[in-house]
């Protein structure tokens, strides 16, 4: 089958129109399609519903020429082949004709078959061919506007001449008009802009830009967008054309962000640790100092009974400020672990200022020369006056900072109490003239290990942790101890809690729980097993229970403790923890099993967060942390005498 | 027993009862004790005061006992120094001796170690 191929003829003469028709149908390779016409006008018109594929279009045209109706035709955008036909004497007219758009010319004088057949033949492959290239084109277009990689083209001065829709995106514009003719780097901001004029400076000298990183700002939104450039240059005829490809990698950056700062904020914790640990073993040799040191004096008999009581006095008190460090690591410790709850009893609040007082005036017999006033002050007269309120803790938060506010006052006063707000809170404060905080320094006293690690000065005496632990135990109270402070005038620490009154069925109860066992109970005759490997803890627990009639058993470990159950009529047992061979929470089970009503009170050092749950899962009834305190242990060991002795 | 009756000693020490002991301490020797409780105070009564030695304490408030040391260091190059401190860490030990204290002794003091120390200078 022959190639369908539809042909317009432009001719102002008929007959020649005819005579070319005729021609034209007699070339074997194709089946014509042939329409007329006798001039541009006609022409133009006829191809609004003819798709030719080629246009004959004759030299003489009445009042136009040929050449005129191809440079017009050219100029409305049709891209068809166009063959000029010339006639005798005209020839010398082919070379405006082919400038102004013709694809070839024919002769009329010598028409040959074999020569309009290769001329068409060739125009038509030709236009195949370009048709081609224009769809590929036009696909190519289609995809550079659709893709996600964003592209741009600059001149040479590194003005946008043209940018796919990815581009608007990548930078935050919708409309292209609004990015063609701007400067590229109109979306950097200071530093980036000069690093990345010099970048495409240097890809126009180089003609090309490899992985370039730079960061744009979305115009509305404020938020920037990073993007990774690569480049190259082109020689155009008017200059050189940089070709941009961008991707936007904000998402990496984002992410690589934050591992950065979580890295540093791992190191910096890490730093604060190191630096906390640091300070501990200062603040535990700190004491130590002291102990050791009144120690070897007191060991020289010869010195006179009033300085022997000094250093008792001075080895006394600092001992005790170990242990209320080990105390505050505990705390800590708990607070870390979240195992610190607040529980809510009724609370006596005058009471509990009462005695806040007392113990205070009792530790501080005369406060920095009497320059010191302690002033508690207590809004509600009433002194049954009561709340809903963690007590223990309440206390201890309250202690802190009047501990805290006592050693940084030199002179003036220190008020601490209760006001009741109209918001229905109730807001406690300690109020001091003493050195106060500069403003810079305000936040950081509440921080974990700040402190300490602020320098090697003293911001505070003592571990640092006092201030941290009370104000995580406001935290959980669900308040926020707030601090308002003068450099050489004083200091306010206060914080509210949300009154709360207990009801009414719940007010008696609290003199029951604080009952006292009944320890009237003889203990002559009892037999009370201490298991514990150091013999001093020994001797001092014997010496303390002799007093009361006992007799008193010893084991240094786990496996003679079981074995002296078997053996005597114990009626209680001191159990320590850790101790060779067995350690007390395996004899613990062993006794427990064999004779489960015996009463046993474990007896520890290690006071840890969880210690406890694991200590009385053992089978412990009770226990003791050491140090020990005599009190403590005579009451807790006559409750459990006492209760054996009902149940008998 | 060590007589330094002609001596003076100045105990730069915030912690009554550390400077309670390091008295109790020095008593038998008959030295003269001034007491500084920050790394100011010490700075300053080095000025006013003719004093043989130094005991310094580290961690005080106002100022601490390396920047005292420094400034006393610049300005009497044979006064000696000696720091007793609770910070027993090399790191610590070498930011101190830099500072230009001649020697470090770490709480919890030895009476002889630092009887032996102060010895060295009053020879």
């Amino acid at each position: 089958m022959k190639d369908q191929l539809k042909i317009l003829i432009i001719d102002d003469n008929p007959a020649d129109s005819t005579l070319l028709k005729r021609f034209l149908n007699k070339l074997p390779l194709w089946e014509m399609n042939i329409e007329t016409a006798s001039n541009g006008h006609e022409a133009y018109q006829r191809l609004l519903n003819f798709s030719a594929d080629l246009i004959f279009i004759d030299y003489l045209l009445g009042s136009q020429n040929g050449i005129d109706v191809i440079r017009d035709f050219r100029a409305y955008g049709i891209s068809l082949p166009m063959i000029l036909l010339t006639g005798y004497g005209n020839e010398a007219v082919v070379v405006d004709a082919l400038r102004a758009g013709a694809s070839d010319y024919l002769s009329k004088n010598d028409l040959t078959p074999e020569a309009a057949d290769r001329t068409i033949r060739h125009l038509i492959q030709k236009q195949t061919a370009l048709e081609k290239l224009r769809k590929t084109e036009s696909k190519l277009q289609k995809i550079i506007e659709n893709t996600d990689t964003s592209l741009a083209t600059l001149d040479e001065n590194g003005f946008i001449i043209e940018a796919n829709n990815a581009f608007l995106r990548l930078i935050g514009v919708k409309d292209e008009n609004l990015v063609i003719g701007r400067h590229i780097t109109d979306w950097n901001t200071d530093p980036t802009r000069e690093v990345f004029s010099k970048a495409l400076e240097n890809c126009l000298r180089e003609g090309v830009l490899n992985d370039f990183e730079t960061s744009f700002i979305h115009p509305n939104a404020n938020s920037i967008t990073f993007a990774l450039v690569n480049a190259t240059t082109e020689n155009e005829s008017n200059g050189k054309l940089i070709s941009l490809l961008l991707r936007n990698i904000t998402d990496r950056k984002q992410y690589e962000e934050k591992l950065k700062s979580a890295k540093i904020k791992a190191e910096e914790a890490d730093r604060l640790k190191s630096a906390f640990l640091a300070n501990l073993s200062h603040e535990i040799r700190t004491p130590m100092n002291a102990i050791l040191g009144f120690a070897t004096i007191l060991s020289d008999s010869t010195i006179p009974e009033e300085q022997k009581q000094e250093c008792i006095y001075h080895i006394n008190s600092s001992g005790r400020s170990l242990l209320n460090l080990i105390d505050d690591i505990i705390d800590v410790s708990k607070i870390v672990a979240q195992q610190v709850k607040v529980i809510k009893s009724t609370v006596y609040l005058n009471r509990l200022f009462d005695d806040l007082m007392l113990t205070f005036k009792a530790k501080n017999q005369n406060l920095h020369g009497n320059n010191v006033q302690l002033i508690c002050s207590k809004v509600i007269a009433d002194p049954e006056f009561i709340i809903l309120a963690d007590q223990y803790r309440l206390k201890q938060v309250l202690s802190n900072l009047i501990e805290n506010a006592i050693k940084f006052t030199d002179k003036g006063f220190i008020e601490f109490g209760y006001k009741l707000k109209d918001s229905g809170n109730i807001e406690f404060y300690v109020k001091d003239t003493g050195i106060g905080i500069s403003k810079d320094k305000q936040n950081l006293i509440f921080d974990w290990f700040r402190k300490i690690d602020d320098d090697i000065s003293r911001l505070y005496r003592g571990s640092g942790i006092g201030l941290t632990i009370s104000s995580s135990l406001v935290g959980l109270m669900g308040s926020e101890i707030k601090v308002k402070s003068e450099l050489g005038v004083g200091s306010v620490f206060y914080f509210n809690l949300a009154l709360e009154m207990p009801k009414s069925e719940n007010q008696g109860t609290h003199s029951k729980m604080m009952a006292q066992p009944n320890t009237n109970l003889s203990w002559e005759g009892k037999n009370i097993l201490i298991a514990e490997d150091e013999e001093t803890n020994f001797k001092f627990l014997k010496a303390a229970l002799s007093r009361m009639n006992t007799n008193v058993f010893w084991a240094r470990n786990g496996i003679e403790a079981v074995d002296i159950c078997r053996n005597q009529n114990i009626d209680l047992v001191l159990m320590d923890i850790k101790m060779p061979e067995m350690d007390g929470y395996q004899a613990t089970r062993i006794i427990k099993t064999e004779f489960p009503k015996k009463p046993i009170i474990a007896q520890t050092a290690y006071a840890m967060a969880g210690e406890k749950e694991i200590i009385l899962e053992a089978g412990c009834d009770a226990y003791l942390s050491k140090p020990i305190k005599i009190s403590e242990m005579i009451q807790l060991v006559g409750k459990y005498l006492y209760l054996q002795s009902e149940t008998k | 027993m060590n007589n330094w009756s002609s001596k003076t000693i100045l105990i730069a020490e915030d912690e009554d009862i550390n400077y309670f002991l390091l008295a109790e301490i020095l008593e038998p020797t008959h030295a003269r004790l001034l007491w500084a409780k920050t790394g100011l105070q010490a700075v300053s009564m080095s000025r006013n005061y003719n004093i043989d030695l130094i005991l310094m304490d580290i961690k005080m408030p106002e100022m601490n006992g390396i920047d005292a040391a420094r400034i006393i260091r610049a300005e009497q190059s044979d006064l000696p120094i000696i720091a007793q401190t609770a910070y027993a860490m090399q790191s610590e030990r070498e930011l101190i001796l830099a500072s230009g204290c001649d020697d470090c002794i770490v709480k919890p003091l030895r009476i002889n170690t630092l009887m032996n120390a102060i010895k060295i200078f009053f020879q």
